[in-house]
């Protein structure tokens, strides 16, 4: 079973999406501590996704598909951006101040895998993968 | 998002309230520069933050850093919940100056 919601790209909705986020963990194993470092890092990859992505229009659209298998829960955030290289994914510490990179390192801080999930047509499918405490 | 500023001895105190994000933290972080430009010292409290990302992260070491070439001090109170937990991830606890609250700064500034 999975929750699944749809957001514009406006900044303003990243609230939303954070809530949205903070109902689903509801039923899933994470401690207070680990939720608010998933909330973050959702966060970080859909505020990414308005600056780089839609480069802070408010006409695009971010889909968050929320999770779980045996022991993990996954964070599907899809967009209908240009598409990314898993170059660009990649984490450097060097980056930590430079615009995005301190999100980027975040979201691999948190989650145990970060990848983009092939698929066909338009847009990234980022999907970030959080283990059970 | 709510900020008020208020004056406490040579401070300039910036309590924040609510959660910041891309939605708010350039207008946050013109709020500070401006008091930093001004010759202010700057206590930022967080006690009643309940929320901060990156960007917001990134508008504080942007002040701090012009608080540095202002020869301003620049400090941070009250952390806790999930902005104590971004400061400790991004390890900027150990960038800035940190205190339980804006009296622990003031009584010894």
């Amino acid at each position: 079973m999975s929750n699944i919601k749809t957001f514009s790209s406006c900044t303003t909705e990243l609230k939303n999406i954070r809530e949205f986020v903070v109902d689903a963990c509801r039923d899933f194993p994470f401690s207070e501590s680990k939720v608010n470092e998933i909330v973050l890092a959702v966060d970080e990859a859909c505020a990414n996704v308005i600056r780089h992505g839609y480069h802070m229009s408010k006409k695009g659209c971010i889909e968050l598909e929320i999770s779980s298998e045996d022991d993990h829960a996954l964070f599907v955030i899809k967009d209908v951006c240009s598409q990314i290289t898993d170059e660009q994914l990649t984490s450097k510490e060097n980056d930590l101040c430079e615009p995005g990179g301190l999100g980027l390192c975040l979201i691999h801080y948190v989650a145990e895998k970060v990848r983009l999930i092939p698929h066909k047509g338009k847009g990234n499918w980022l999907e970030l993968t959080v283990k059970f405490e | 998002m709510n900020i008020e500023i208020e004056k406490n001895k040579k401070y300039q105190v910036v309590k924040l309230h609510g959660e910041v994000d891309l939605s708010n933290s350039r207008s946050i972080k013109l709020d500070i520069i401006k008091l930093i430009k001004a010759k202010n010292h700057v206590i930022v409290d967080f006690t009643h933050l309940q929320y901060i990302d990156s960007s917001g992260m990134a508008s504080l070491v942007e002040a701090f850093n012009e608080a540095k070439e202002n020869g301003s001090e620049f400090h941070i109170v009250g952390a806790n919940g999930s902005p104590l937990q971004v400061l400790q991830l991004t390890r900027l606890n150990t960038v800035f100056k940190l205190a339980d609250s804006v009296d622990d700064v003031t009584n010894n500034g």
